[in-house]
C-alpha cells in the first residue's frame, strides 16, 4: 500500500526550478485544460450578465472610460454630482438598456425590446466624439488607484471603433482572463509548496478558477478582479523567496507584484506586512548562508522599501482617512468585531445597521454566491450547506498541515497567515471607521477573494488527509461540485434578468 | 494489458456534472413563470392619487407580447378600501382591448393582478385604472425616465416625471425550460454587434459538454492510479 503522504502525481514530481520557463516551453496539459474551462465560464459570465449589473460596475466603467479617453482620473466622490461622472454615451446606453432601474431590484426587469435597442443604436451613432469623454465628474470608484483601469483601457482601445456595448463587453472578457492568470499563479504556488504534486495543483487552482463569485467578479469590470491574480502571484513569489529559490530577481518580482496590487486597490496594503516578513526572513537566511553579499541584499531591501513606499503613497493618497489608526479606538473595534461574528452579550450596545452574524454574510453568502447587485442569491439552505462544507474543508486543511500530511514550513505559514489576517483586519478596521462616520456597512465577500488561492491550498491540503486511492475521487467531487454551483448560479442569473 | 486503474476521480466529476445538468433541467422544467413583459418601472412609492370617479392612465406603453392580466400596486396600506376598474385600450384607435376589476379589501401596497382577458401583443396600449369608490386609491410607481415613451395622466392632467409600476402576465405560466430560447434572445439585446442568441447556445453547449470534459481530462491526467 502506498503511504498516505506520498505525492499523488501520476507523473514523478519535478522540482520546479524554473517554473516560468517551463511554462513557456509547454504548459502542463491539466493546467491548459483548467485554464480553458475557466475562460469558457468567464466569457459566459461576461456576456450573460447585463451591462452594469454587477456591484458598482457603472462607476468602474466610467473610471476606465475617462482614463482611456482623457488619460485622467475621475473627481472624488460626491453623491449629488455622480451623474457628471458618466459620459453622455454611457448615460444614453444605461438609460436605453434600462440598466439603473434594475440595480438590486429583483422585481424590475429590462424591457427586452429589440425596437428599444435599435433606437439606442440610432441615437448612439449620432453622438459626437465628445460624448465619450465628457464624464470624469464625481465617481464612487475615484478612491481606487488607476492600474486596473489602465489594464481595461487596452480592450477599450481595441474595440474603439465599436459602440459602447462593444467596448463594455470587450473589457469584461479581458477582465475575465485575469482569473485564468490567477489559476496559473495558484498552480505555480502549489507546485512550489508540494514539489510539483499535480493533483494538489489541480485541486487548488480548480477552486480558484471555478468558484462562482470569483468568476462573476472577474468577468465584471471591477478592480477586485485584478487582485485575485496579483495576490496569487505574490503568494507564489513570496514562497519562492522564503525558500531561497527566487534569487534577487524573484525578490524584485515580489516587490513589483506587491506594488502592482497596491496600484489596483488600497486593500492590498494588507500584503505589506507579509511581503516585508518574507523579504526580511529571506535576507537573513541569505546573509547567514552567504548566498548573497550584504551589499546586494541591502540594495534589494532599500530598493524594495522605496518602491513599496511609493506605491503606498500613491494608494493611500486616494483613500482619505479610512485606515487612520487611533489607539483609543481599539476597545470599540473589539466590540465591533465581536458583534460582527458572535451573538451580542447582554451588556453590549448593538451597532446600528450592522447585520447580525455579518461574518456569515461576508464569508459565506456574498463570498460564495451573490450576483447582480448582490440581489441574486440562492435559498438560505444552500448557504448553510456551503458554510458547513467550507468549515469542514478549512478544518481538514489545517489538520493536514498540522499533521504534516501537507507540508508547509513555518515561515511560509507565517507569510500566509500574516497576509490573510492583515487583509481581514484592514477591511474590518475600514468598516469599523465607516460605521463611526457614516453608520453603514462596507465589507462584501468579494473583498476577501484575494485569499481564494489560500482557500485552494487548504482544499488541496484537506484532500491530502485521504488515502492516496481516494484523493482522485475527492478531487472529482470538489471540481464537479464547483461546476454544479457554477451551473446553478448561471441559472439564477437567467431567471433574474430574462424571465 | 494496462495495469492502470480507471480514472475514478474523472468519472466522479462527470457523474456530478451530469447530475447537476439534469438537476438544472428538472428545476427549469418545474419552475413555471408567467411574466409576459414589463415596462420595468421600479416601485419607488405612490405617484398618483385617484379619487372615486376619476381615472389614471399610463399611455403609450409598448405591449411586447400577448397578455391576460395586469399587475399594479394600489394603496394606501394597510387595506385598499376602494374598488378599481382596469381597462386596456389600443393607444391609436381607442378600442378597448380588455377589462378587469380589483375588488376592495385587498392589502394595500402589495402587487395585485387584474385579469383583463387576452390581449394581443405588438401594439401600443394605454392602461387605465379607475377608482369606483367608495374610497380613493393611490397607485405606486417610479420615475418616468424608466418608461421614456410613455406618459402618466390623471383625467387630462399629465403627472410629469412619474410612471406606474405595471407588469403584464401571459395566459398560462410557462416553464423556464421552455423559455430558454426566449432567454437567449433577450440576453442578446444590448450586446456587442457580433453577439446573438446563437452565442448563448454555443456557450451553453461549451459549458454543458466542453467544461466537464476539459476538467475530467485534466483530472484523469493527474489522479493517482
Amino acid at each position: 500500500m502506498q503511504p498516505a503522504t506520498q505525492p499523488t502525481a501520476a507523473v514523478r514530481p519535478q522540482p520546479p526550478q524554473r517554473p516560468l520557463r517551463a511554462l513557456r516551453r509547454r504548459p502542463p496539459r491539466p493546467l491548459a485544460a483548467l485554464v480553458g474551462a475557466t475562460v469558457i465560464l468567464g466569457f459566459a459570465w461576461a456576456l450573460f450578465v447585463p451591462g452594469g449589473q454587477s456591484p458598482d460596475e457603472p462607476s468602474h466603467i466610467a473610471y476606465a472610460q475617462v482614463l482611456a479617453e482623457r488619460l485622467d482620473v475621475p473627481e472624488p466622490d460626491d453623491v449629488s454630482g455622480r451623474e457628471r461622472g458618466y459620459s453622455r454615451e454611457q448615460r444614453l446606453a444605461r438609460d436605453r438598456s434600462h440598466q439603473q432601474w434594475q440595480y438590486a431590484e429583483p422585481a424590475v426587469k429590462a424591457e427586452w425590446d429589440a425596437a428599444t435597442e435599435r433606437r439606442w443604436r440610432r441615437d448612439s451613432a449620432r453622438l459626437g466624439a465628445a460624448a465619450r469623454s465628457n464624464g470624469g465628474g464625481p465617481n464612487s470608484a475615484a478612491g481606487n488607484p488607476p492600474l486596473y483601469y489602465a489594464y481595461e483601457a487596452l480592450p477599450y482601445y481595441a474595440a474603439y471603433a465599436g459602440d459602447f456595448f462593444d467596448r463594455l463587453y470587450a473589457m469584461r472578457m479581458w477582465s475575465a482572463l485575469l482569473l485564468a492568470a490567477a489559476v496559473v499563479a495558484t498552480w505555480l504556488l502549489v507546485g512550489e509548496l508540494t514539489g510539483g504534486d499535480r493533483l494538489a495543483q489541480l485541486i487548488a487552482s480548480g477552486v480558484v478558477g471555478l468558484q462562482p463569485m470569483a468568476s462573476f467578479i472577474s468577468a465584471s469590470i471591477n478592480p477586485d478582479a485584478g487582485l485575485i491574480p496579483l495576490w496569487a502571484l505574490a503568494f507564489w513569489l513570496g514562497v519562492r523567496v522564503l525558500r531561497g529559490r527566487a534569487g534577487l530577481r524573484g525578490a524584485a518580482a515580489l516587490v513589483a507584484v506587491t506594488a502592482a496590487a497596491l496600484l489596483v486597490k488600497a486593500s492590498s496594503l494588507a500584503l505589506l506586512p507579509g511581503v516585508a516578513f518574507a523579504l526580511l526572513v529571506a535576507a537573513r537566511r541569505a546573509l547567514r548562508g552567504r548566498h548573497l553579499g550584504g551589499g546586494r541584499v541591502g540594495v534589494l531591501l532599500v530598493g524594495g522599501a522605496l518602491a513599496l513606499a511609493a506605491a503606498v503613497v500613491a494608494t493611500s493618497g486616494r483613500i482619505g482617512s479610512a485606515l487612520t489608526f487611533r489607539p483609543k479606538d481599539i476597545p470599540g473595534f473589539v466590540d465591533y468585531l465581536w458583534q460582527a461574528y458572535l451573538p451580542n452579550l447582554p451588556f453590549q450596545r448593538p451597532i446600528p445597521h450592522l447585520a447580525a452574524f455579518e461574518g456569515y454574510e461576508i464569508w459565506i453568502r456574498t463570498g460564495w454566491a451573490a450576483f447582480g447587485w448582490l440581489e441574486i442569491q440562492f435559498p438560505g439552505t444552500v448557504y448553510v450547506l456551503l458554510a458547513v462544507i467550507s468549515a469542514a474543508v478549512v478544518a481538514a486543511g489545517v489538520a493536514a498541515i498540522a499533521r504534516r500530511r501537507f507540508a508547509v514550513d513555518a515561515a511560509v505559514l507565517g507569510f500566509f497567515v500574516l497576509a490573510a489576517v492583515t487583509l481581514v483586519a484592514v477591511l474590518h478596521w475600514a468598516e469599523f471607521r465607516q460605521f463611526a462616520d457614516q453608520r453603514q456597512s462596507f465589507i462584501q465577500g468579494r473583498y476577501m477573494l484575494p485569499l481564494l488561492p489560500l482557500g485552494g491550498v487548504l482544499t488541496a491540503a484537506a484532500v491530502a488527509n485521504l488515502r492516496v486511492r481516494w484523493r482522485g475521487v475527492a478531487a472529482g467531487a470538489v471540481l464537479g461540485g464547483l461546476l454544479a454551483l457554477q451551473l446553478f448560479s448561471l441559472g439564477l442569473v437567467a431567471v433574474r434578468f430574462y424571465v | 494489458m494496462s495495469s492502470r486503474r480507471p480514472a475514478r476521480g474523472a468519472l466522479v466529476l462527470i457523474a456530478v456534472a451530469v447530475l447537476a445538468i439534469a438537476g438544472l433541467v428538472v428545476a427549469a422544467a418545474i419552475d413555471r413563470r408567467d411574466l409576459a413583459f414589463t415596462p420595468g418601472v421600479p416601485a419607488l412609492g405612490p405617484v398618483v392619487q385617484v379619487d372615486p370617479g376619476r381615472v389614471a392612465c399610463q399611455r403609450d406603453l409598448r405591449a411586447k407580447a400577448p397578455f391576460r392580466a395586469v399587475e399594479l400596486i394600489p394603496g394606501p396600506p394597510p387595506v385598499v378600501r376602494g374598488r378599481l376598474a382596469v381597462r386596456v385600450v389600443d393607444s391609436r384607435s381607442g378600442q378597448v382591448l380588455g377589462r378587469g376589476l380589483v375588488p376592495a379589501g385587498r392589502r394595500g401596497g402589495q402587487p395585485l393582478r387584474a385579469t383583463v382577458g387576452w390581449v394581443a401583443g405588438a401594439r401600443r396600449i394605454d392602461v387605465c385604472i379607475g377608482a369606483l369608490g367608495p374610497a380613493g386609491v393611490t397607485l405606486v410607481g417610479g420615475r418616468a425616465e424608466s418608461a421614456p415613451e410613455s406618459r402618466l395622466v390623471l383625467g387630462r392632467k399629465e403627472i410629469e416625471g412619474y410612471a406606474l409600476s405595471l407588469r403584464f402576465f401571459r395566459e398560462r405560466p410557462r416553464s423556464v425550460l421552455s423559455q430558454v430560447p426566449l432567454i437567449f434572445r433577450r440576453a442578446a439585446l444590448f450586446r456587442p454587434s457580433l453577439v446573438g442568441a446563437w452565442t448563448f447556445w454555443a456557450l451553453a453547449a461549451l459549458i454543458a459538454l466542453g467544461v466537464p470534459l476539459l476538467l475530467a481530462r485534466a483530472l484523469a491526467d493527474v489522479e493517482p492510479r
